[in-house]
């Protein structure tokens, strides 16, 4: 028989699945910005969401087109921002009638 | 933000974080769980480690033995972490043989040998896990050896 250590040197550790990848991304990820092409009723929601941007004091605003799975992300960093002091941010999504985006997701950082 | 410190650790560390978390858990989700959790936990810490590296790995290692002693009730054995398909059928036999032993020697013994022989983990990286000296864990992995191979037909 071989020597032992190198019969567990022979082995190799099942790998991690890609849930493992798929998770870590949802927590260190940033969800891609789309471009900015919306129908009118998104675009009353992009300027009522800039008016409450301003009265909040809001120094970032960001529009996001993004997919279930980047919504879910970013939800994921809404909850990690509300744990961040100094700072909070309010994740709104949201399927667009026109089917073109998923969902719509707008993020309000105050960083005051 | 700390949490912008670990996306890079991750990438770097990913593969050497899942191998300690599952010499421990004896379970992919779980030690999967583990280093998620570990990284979640340290972005929270208010303490601001030295070496975020050497902290990292001990939270990995912590909330690995803390999710193995949840699930106390599903132990798993080392044959179902090992990846059959990558190893030599001709070996089969010597490699069950040589588990079976392993499970002779303490937790902890078992833990170094998956770590440092399957995992291909460094002695460093084992003691910053465990909080260990370098020169400790490398005669702890010996005297291991030495009792394997002593019990060895």
């Amino acid at each position: 028989m071989n020597q032992p250590e190198d019969i567990l040197k022979s082995l190799s550790l099942k790998p991690a699945s890609a849930r493992y990848q798929t998770k870590a991304d949802e927590l260190f990820g940033q969800p891609a910005i789309g471009s900015i092409n919306l129908k009118p009723f998104w675009q009353w929601s992009m300027a009522a969401a800039l008016l409450l941007s301003l009265t909040l004091n809001v120094v970032q605003f960001q529009l996001l087109e993004a997919t279930p799975d980047q919504a879910e992300s970013a939800v994921g960093q809404h909850e990690d921002a509300q744990k961040n002091p100094g700072g909070y941010s309010i994740v709104q999504s949201d399927e667009s009638p026109d089917g073109l985006h998923q969902s719509i997701t707008i993020i309000w950082e105050n960083k005051s | 933000m700390r949490i912008k410190q670990l996306g890079p650790l991750f990438q770097k560390h990913q593969q050497r974080w899942y191998v300690c978390a599952l010499a421990i858990t004896k379970n992919r989700q779980l030690a999967e769980d583990a280093v998620h959790e570990a990284l979640l936990a340290v972005a929270e810490t208010p303490a601001e480690p030295d070496n975020l590296v050497a902290y990292v790995y001990r939270a990995v290692r912590n909330q690995a033995l803390r999710l193995r002693q949840q699930s106390m009730r599903h132990q798993s054995t080392w044959t179902e972490v090992i990846d059959w398909q990558q190893a030599d059928p001709a070996l089969r036999h010597q490699q069950q043989t040589v588990l079976q032993l392993m499970s002779q020697l303490s937790e902890a013994e078992q833990q170094l040998l998956v770590m440092k022989a399957i995992g291909g983990l460094t002695f460093k990286e084992i003691a910053l896990s465990s909080n260990q000296s370098i020169n400790t864990v490398a005669s702890r992995y010996r005297r291991a050896i030495e009792k394997l191979q002593e019990s060895t037909p």
